[in-house]
């Protein structure tokens, strides 16, 4: 159950959201905090929210969906003083995977953008560093990716014993 | 104080006196143990002495690494057995337990650690992630098996293993370090 002041945090967002990015922020069917984002205006949003107390960035991540050619980056930003919790959710296109960094928001971004980028290949426009994270240097391709094909190197793959 | 024994050893000129047919000089080891007196050579020694006082060396790679925890700890309590010495540092131990998941990234680590270790050194592989890279074995990123990296002595399995069945690896250690001509297994695998 939500108290009244996540409640009230909740509004005060969705009302300054309709005000300011009327058209490109919509609240997503069925869902109280869930906003899909058009990509031009994620910063905005980001700085906004920021303003607003969503000081912490709990999330970033990423889905494929190879069939449709996009690929949905999804943010989840928290606010300590009222205890709620937002998604935002950007689609970009799968040939053009490009998205503006947030890093200058939120310093959190740094290293689970760079994770994003290390799972999915998705380039974050102004990020300071970005290399990847969790793979070793060397490895070729986006691990996450629906149409990522491993090749295994000489200590993997599975061992037969006939 | 005295050893005390039956054994007589043959005299200076000639056969002891008593049954002319037990010939003392001819006793088997076995025989002799029996009455009391223990024939060894320092390397057995030595190998009796690492047996009971194996230091392991203090790193765990996943889960299983858990589990190695609570078999130091005091309901399984791995230092009845002597294996309690976890080194911290590769130069001071002389077993490794793969204990988890070996990643590729992880992979030059593990192979330094065990360089680093001084002979003699032996290596036990713990859990299915390091016997053939367990539930992961087709991912992108896990070697499937410590075996690919380093020499291993004893496959304990499981996912992961019971504490016992920990300390049961270890005494199989023990045993292949007391009975080296028991190592019969030969495993080759492409
Ligand atoms: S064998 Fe099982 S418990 Fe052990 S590290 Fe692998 S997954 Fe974890």
């Amino acid at each position: 159950m939500l108290n009244n002041v996540e409640i009230a945090g909740k509004q005060q967002v969705a009302a300054e959201f309709a005000a300011r990015f009327a058209d490109k922020i919509e609240l997503i069917e069925n869902t109280d905090s869930e906003y899909m984002v058009q990509a031009e205006v994620l910063l905005p949003a980001a700085e906004y929210l920021l303003s607003a107390g969503y000081e912490f960035l709990a999330d970033i991540t990423a889905v494929d969906y190879l069939a449709e050619g996009k690929f949905r980056l999804i943010y989840q930003v928290g606010n300590y003083q009222n205890g709620d919790l937002i998604t935002l959710k950007v689609e970009i296109s799968r040939e053009e995977p490009q998205v503006n960094s947030l890093c200058a928001v939120w310093k959190a971004a740094n290293w689970l953008e760079r994770e994003v980028y290390d799972m999915f290949g998705i380039e974050f426009a102004g990020h300071p560093d970005l290399r990847r994270i969790l793979m070793w240097d060397g490895f070729e391709g986006w691990p996450l990716r629906k149409d990522f094909v491993h090749q295994p190197t000489k200590y993997q793959g599975r061992r037969r014993l006939d | 104080m005295a050893l005390k024994t039956n054994v007589r050893f043959p005299q200076r000129g000639g056969m002891p006196e008593g049954d002319p047919n037990n010939s003392h000089d001819l006793l088997t080891q076995e025989e002799l143990e029996k009455r009391g007196i223990l024939l060894t050579s320092l390397d057995k020694l030595f190998r009796w002495g690492t047996g009971w006082s194996l230091w392991p060396l203090q790193f765990g790679l996943a889960c299983c690494a858990i589990e190695m925890i609570c078999t130091t700890q005091s309901r399984f309590d791995m230092s009845r057995f002597g294996y309690e010495v976890f080194r911290n540092s590769p130069r001071q131990a002389d077993v490794m337990i793969v204990a988890g998941t070996i990643t590729e990234k992880m992979r030059p680590a593990v192979e330094l650690l065990y360089h680093q270790m001084p002979e003699p050194k032996w290596v036990i592989a713990m859990g299915s992630c390091a016997i053939s890279g367990g539930p992961f074995v087709d991912s992108y990123s896990v070697v499937a098996g410590a075996d690919k990296v380093v020499p291993v002595d004893v496959y304990v399995p499981g996912c992961p293993p019971r504490p016992e069945a920990l300390i049961d690896g270890m005494l199989q250690l023990k045993a292949k370090l007391l009975h080296p001509e028991r190592q019969q297994v030969v495993r080759d695998v492409k």
